[in-house]
């Protein structure tokens, strides 16, 4: 019987190999090419400056305050989202190292998470230009993101998790989610303002019950100068609560299928 | 420590998912069958109530046709798979050597690759780095190290993986199969070092089909036949059983779907009268058949026996556990201008097979013949 909390213990204690195997992912990617890990870099511009600047425009507002907006919430959708298409096949890509005995299977789930963080400090440069011009910058909002980005990783480490047995079960699953993500990119407020979308209209429900919209909000509500809506604290609370019990006995119950199954 | 290896009662059910079976009339139902019947769930028992126990000083050899359970057993025993009911109790460290050509990062240098298997095996960097040169050396790929993995032939990402799964000595090994192809500069490496850590290792369990390795290498033998445990004892005795279980499993006219069987055998004395060409040996096969074919094969030229006798072997028998006492021969063959046994060159080989046309597999060559035959004699 494998236990989620004892298998992440050791997997921190023993960070070698899952640090290891998601550098050399990164790395690999731009090892081609002449500017390199500058690369790394360049989604991040496209997006909160190109993308971000044309929809400012779209929606006549000024660029200096909607860039910010867009990058706070373009890096953590952007964690969130490749957390959790990565993880529906990290084990299936890793069967390898699996059935040759590395069994400990939370470092797989750590390897995708570990790349999409370093890939979230690759872009800070460009976000912290992007919050820099904003208007509505506050410094005491800054700390506040720095407890609730821990709390938004500790919910992708377990939807991680979760995503990472579904997909091992149902391999489709990863073509299925990049999919998915097409269209909740646009679902969720990113590129237009969450205020376009009032509570009680269908459409403000809709969004207000995207878990996405509430991980994105903890973070960018205070860095922006805006108090943390009470829905998304109870949102989030309740989310980390659920979330990590079913991650928990979910592992529990599948993490030996995961062999036979990849 | 003491190694140690404790199996009670496992068994290994494992759900699988199939498609329905269904008659292909032409190419539409063909692939509209492929495309919609869903897969259905159909419970597989892959082992059964096995029970087993092995000590220090124990090679295991594991016994069994195609698909008996035998990779499953090693991989239960790894910890990849675990056992639905029954208990599996390893204790020391333990070594698979199962398919050690994968697990790499094909974009990823081979010196990085040589850490990332490290660190997979639950190395720290600090005691890694000083065998990264030995195993670029034992693989030759010292001036490769730094090139990227997926530049490498087939036969190097083998050798690669052969020096890295096999630098570090552990209690008990557990390996599928002997090491795969390489050049015969490498084999020899390979096999001395595999017998080197066969020998410091506390405990080995080796499945492969090749009667002659594990005749050399263990000292008891399990059967397994459809998940089931079905013999234990010592490697004589389990070697005779699986013969006995090929040639029952033959005359059900079941083995012919297992493609060629495996032979071995040995030459063992040669001599040249009257123009025709003498051979004595053995020649036996894994399945318990007979093989009736002998080929000498000279600078690539193969001249198959014009006649072979059966002759009793009492000893190759008893050594091999073999079913079938008449595994001796003595081969005659005809080879028109064949001054003298020196005449024959250096490139001679001795092919066995079930007949003349299959004969393919190599004999071993007793030193007497090597000296025969060589022109310094």
């Amino acid at each position: 019987m494998r236990s989620l909390l004892r298998d992440l213990k050791a997997s921190f204690r023993n960070p070698e190999f899952w640090a290891l195997a998601s550098w050399l992912d990164i790395v690999v990617r731009y090892r081609q090419s002449r500017l390199g890990l500058l690369w790394l870099v360049a989604p991040a511009v496209i997006y909160i400056w190109g993308v971000g600047g044309f929809f400012a425009s779209m929606q006549h507002r000024p660029i200096s305050g909607f860039v910010g907006y867009v990058a706070v919430g373009y890096v953590i959708f952007r964690v969130t989202s490749s957390v959790i298409i990565e993880s529906t096949s990290t084990f299936a890509t890793a069967a390898a190292f699996i059935l040759d005995g590395h069994v400990r299977l939370s470092d797989f789930v750590l390897r995708v998470t570990a790349k999409a963080l370093f890939y979230f400090l690759f872009s800070l440069p460009v976000v912290g230009a992007a919050i820099a011009i904003t208007p509505e910058l506050q410094m005491s909002g800054l700390a506040v993101a720095l407890v609730t980005f821990p709390l938004v990783m500790a919910n992708v480490l377990w939807i991680g998790v979760v995503f990472a047995l579904v997909g091992a079960r149902f391999q489709d699953l990863s073509q299925f989610i990049g999919n998915i993500f097409m269209f909740a990119f646009l679902l969720t407020p990113i590129v237009w303002h969450s205020e376009i979308m009032p509570a009680g209209s269908i459409r403000g429900t809709i969004m207000r019950a995207n878990p996405l919209f509430h991980m994105v909000e903890a973070v960018r509500a205070p860095i922006l100068g805006q108090p943390i809506s009470e829905l998304t604290l109870y949102y989030l609370a309740t989310m980390t609560l659920v979330g990590w019990t079913i991650a928990i006995l979910a592992y529990r119950r599948f993490a030996r299928f995961v062999p036979i199954w990849i | 420590m003491s190694a140690h290896i404790s199996v009670e009662n496992v068994s290994l059910t494992v759900p699988i998912y199939v498609q329905r079976e269904r008659r292909a009339r032409n190419w539409g139902t063909m692939f509209f069958g492929a495309a919609l019947d869903p897969p259905r769930r159909v419970n597989t028992q892959l082992l059964e109530d096995i029970t087993f126990q092995a000590r220090e000083g124990d090679r295991i050899a594991i016994l069994g046709r195609n698909g008996a359970g035998k990779s499953t057993l090693l991989r239960v025993l790894n910890g990849v798979y675990q056992p639905t009911c029954g208990v599996v109790e390893v204790q020391g460290s333990c070594q698979a050597l199962l398919n050690m050509s994968l697990g790499f990062n094909g974009e990823a240098t081979v010196r990085e690759n040589i850490f990332l298997r490290g660190t997979a095996m639950q190395l720290k960097g600090s005691s890694l780095r000083a065998h990264i040169d030995p195993i670029l050396e034992f693989a030759g790929l010292q001036e490769k190290a730094s090139h990227r993995l997926r530049t490498l032939s087939a036969g190097q990402k083998m050798r690669l993986g052969f020096a890295i799964s096999t630098s570090f000595q552990h209690d008990i090994i557990l390996m599928d199969e002997w090491v795969g192809a390489g050049d015969s500069d490498f084999m020899a490496k390979a096999k001395a070092r595999m017998q080197d850590r066969m020998g410091g290792s506390k405990i080995v369990m080796l499945a492969s089909h090749s009667v002659g390795l594990l005749r050399d290498v263990c000292n008891k033998g399990i059967v397994l036949e459809q998940g089931r445990l079905v013999h234990a004892g010592d490697i004589v005795s389990a070697l005779q059983f699986y013969h006995e279980l090929m040639a029952r499993f033959r005359t059900g006219n079941d083995a012919s779907a297992e493609g060629a069987p495996l032979v071995y055998g040995c030459a063992d004395h040669v001599m040249l009268e009257k123009g025709l060409l003498r051979l004595r040996g053995w020649l036996a096969s894994a399945d318990g058949s007979i093989p009736q074919g002998v080929v000498l094969e000279v600078a690539g030229a193969r001249y198959p026996a014009i006649s072979l006798e059966r002759v009793p072997r009492p000893d190759v028998v008893r050594h091999f556990g073999l079913r079938d006492a008449q595994c001796g021969f003595i081969a005659t063959f005809q080879m028109p201008g064949l001054g003298s046994l020196t005449d024959l060159g250096v490139a001679v080989r001795v092919l066995g097979g079930i007949d003349h046309v299959a004969a393919a597999t190599p004999l071993r060559m007793a030193p007497a013949i090597s000296q025969a035959i060589s022109p310094g004699s």
